[in-house]
């Protein structure tokens, strides 16, 4: 809707008969206003009517519809936000006011779909789901994080509001299913990749088993092996070794090697094989590490020149104080 | 190939101090910080002088967002207390406009003016930038007020009363308040750093809470904050992983996750993130400044999260910060882990904060 077509709907509050009770209170900027906003008239007009509410302190159904007009021109108002859950959490217990929390899933869900990057949404969103609706919402919130999922994979506040979910309720059925599912359609979503190991860290410890670790490995080769220089699988495969050392697993290291012949011009599988050398620290591994670094620097990885440079120096320090 | 052109990013920056359009509307509630990016913007391209007139309104605009305790009891709202975004609550601005520090409405201090953090970093900010001494910033009162911003379970840091926001992003600007104004008493630093720590996810980086995905911003907000403590030496056993991950975010700009694309925004998140750990000499600074110089906008001046896209305020003072970082020599020298450029941070803090 064009602006001008909001106006020609809009009616200003202080037109509006249920509200000339109230005397709006408008905003003193002072006389000279830094990175003033352009903001419109009926924004303004809805700003004066909430100043007016503030002081007065009114909870009621007109307000909650007062500041629902404010937050859908300005969803990052963590003031509104704030004085709409005191409104709720006072309507509550009056018995003389009726109003179904689901018409605020409602306005979460269609605030959310439009603008999904939000802090102040998401923030009252589980609010809302904590306070009033509690485990039964798990299914809705599910269902909604793949909408939302779906029109933008990676979206941080989306994922967020997932892990609180899981955490608070405990509910982790289908979870490595749907990340899967996310996989299968993308697999350069990290944020995915990232929601896998959070699930393993549901119910595994770090270190993670060698169990854990085999069945791991394999699914993340098998990506690798489908687009091999797609960074996420690498970046997970070696985060699965976190606490521990990557010697205990030579197999690996030989599964390495026969792809890093085979996918020449790989930064990834370069990278990890350098680490497992580093850690071996010997000689031998030192120089084979210092070849690699040549390789990325001259060759296969010349944006990160500097870096691989640099690991060159350092491994070559090491190697001279064995 | 074009230059970045300093002269109408300038431009830029003026017009936007006299107005912003429509679509800022979403940064209203933080609008301290679009007063900092346009002020500071104009500070690393050295044009601060241009703001010469109007310094001293600024300064009184930048005061009457302070929230003051309370005349009568200053305890009845030290937990607001701080600056704000915005007069949402409809107060009188003569009345924030004078040399006191506290408030002697009798109507005032409302339950509903709620201070936020990030407002208050960037209102010290915007202060030091146009050399105001702070004498009209009840530090006590902030110092009292922060300490209820952080949490005891885990350490973590909200950004305002009543939000539940805790995060990296709050525990990084509660960080920034304390050294400002010289008073660590409100963060419990130990508990901080655990808290920091357990935000390091399995790629080498941090996210934005336990466990999320490493993410630029977070990574920031995390050095940044050991910065300011003094208590970089953390870091160590997880250095090597940390230089990796933060290097192989270049792709020709910085990106801020893996598999994203990169940002102009990035140049300083990752950007101050190496500065701060000694190691930028890892960057190709000729990519970053052609990716930066592409996304600045040929008629309207400013800089865009990447090229062909409508520039912002935001993304326009972030990339020259990031392009101070490779010595530019358009852009004047920062402190990373402020924002803040070294002439108007000063000697002592930039002794302190400076590893070059």
């Amino acid at each position: 809707m064009s602006s001008e077509e909001e106006s020609d709907l809009y009616t200003p509050y202080s037109e509006r008969p249920e509200w000339s009770d109230v005397t709006p209170i408008p905003q003193d900027d002072g006389p000279h206003p830094v990175c003033p906003i352009m903001y419109t008239d009926e924004f303004k007009d809805k700003m004066n009517y909430f100043r007016a509410i503030l002081k007065s302190k009114e909870k009621s159904l007109r307000v909650l519809k007062l500041l629902e007009d404010i937050v859908q021109d300005n969803p990052s108002n963590y003031t509104v936000w704030y004085y709409r859950r005191e409104v709720l959490k006072s309507i509550e217990n009056d018995t003389s006011i009726e109003y179904d929390i689901a018409d605020e899933m409602q306005l979460l869900n269609e605030m959310g779909e439009t603008d999904p990057k939000n802090y102040q949404i998401w923030n009252h969103r589980r609010f809302i789901v904590e306070k009033y609706i509690g485990a039964a919402s798990n299914e809705g919130e599910k269902l909604f994080l793949s909408d939302v999922l779906n029109e933008d994979a990676k979206n941080y506040h989306a994922w967020s509001h997932r892990q609180w979910l899981l955490k608070t309720f405990q509910q982790w059925q289908g979870e490595l299913e749907f990340v899967n599912k996310l996989l299968k359609l993308d697999h350069r979503n990290n944020s995915a990749w990232n929601h896998r190991f959070f699930v393993l860290l549901s119910n595994n410890q770090l270190p993670f088993s060698k169990e854990l670790i085999d069945r791991e490995v394999e699914f993340a080769l098998g990506y690798i092996k489908f687009s091999p220089n797609n960074e996420s699988p690498w970046s997970y495969l070696r985060g699965l070794f976190k606490g521990q050392s990557l010697l205990n697993y030579q197999d690996l290291l030989k599964q390495l090697l026969e792809l890093k012949s085979k996918y020449i011009g790989c930064s990834h599988v370069n990278s990890i094989i350098l680490d497992f050398y580093q850690e071996e620290n010997s000689k031998k591994s030192l120089e084979d590490s210092l070849n690699i670094c040549k390789l990325l620097s001259e060759t296969i990885d010349p944006i990160h020149k500097k870096y691989w440079e640099f690991k060159y120096n350092t491994i070559e320090i090491k190697l001279k104080s064995l | 190939m074009t230059t970045f052109n300093p002269e109408k990013l300038a431009k830029f920056f003026q017009r936007s101090l006299n107005a912003l359009p429509q679509p800022y509307l979403s940064g209203l509630p933080n609008h301290l910080s679009l007063i900092y990016f346009v002020v500071a913007g104009l500070d690393l391209l050295d044009k601060v002088d241009v703001l010469d007139a109007q310094k001293q309104e600024i300064i009184n605009y930048v005061y009457s967002r302070q929230i003051l305790p309370s005349n009568d009891n200053p305890e009845h709202n030290i937990e607001n207390c701080g600056f704000r975004g915005y007069n949402f609550i409809g107060e009188d601005f003569c009345k924030c406009d004078s040399n006191k520090l506290f408030n002697d409405n009798a109507e005032c201090p409302p339950e509903f003016d709620l201070p936020s953090t990030p407002n208050t970093y960037c209102a010290l900010l915007i202060l030091k930038i146009l050399g105001d001494n702070y004498e009209r910033v009840n530090k006590e009162a902030i110092i009292k007020s922060l300490k209820f911003r952080q949490r005891s379970i885990d350490g973590a840091c909200s950004g305002s009363p009543h939000v539940g926001d805790y995060d990296l992003r709050h525990l990084f600007t509660a960080s920034a308040v304390s050294f400002m104004l010289d008073d660590w008493s409100a963060i419990d630093k130990e508990s901080a750093i655990k808290y920091i720590l357990s935000c390091l996810s399995y790629e080498g980086a941090f996210g934005q809470t336990p466990k999320q995905e490493a993410h630029g911003g977070p990574t920031y907000c995390a050095i940044a904050s050991l910065t300011l403590m003094g208590r970089l030496d953390v870091l160590e056993p997880f250095k090597e992983q940390l230089l990796f991950w933060l290097a192989k975010k270049q792709i020709t700009g910085f990106s801020g996750r893996t598999n994203k694309d990169p940002d102009t925004c990035y140049s300083f998140w990752i950007g101050a993130s190496l500065t701060m750990l000694n190691r930028y000499d890892l960057v190709d600074f000729p990519s970053i400044d052609a990716f930066i110089t592409s996304a600045q906008h040929e008629a309207i001046g400013g800089i865009a999260k990447e090229p062909g896209t409508l520039p912002d305020i935001m993304h326009s003072y972030l990339s020259i910060e990031g392009l101070s970082f490779g010595n530019h020599p358009s852009v004047q020298q920062i402190l990373p882990a402020l924002g803040l450029s070294k002439r108007a941070a000063g000697k002592n803090w930039v002794d302190i904060l400076d590893n070059k």
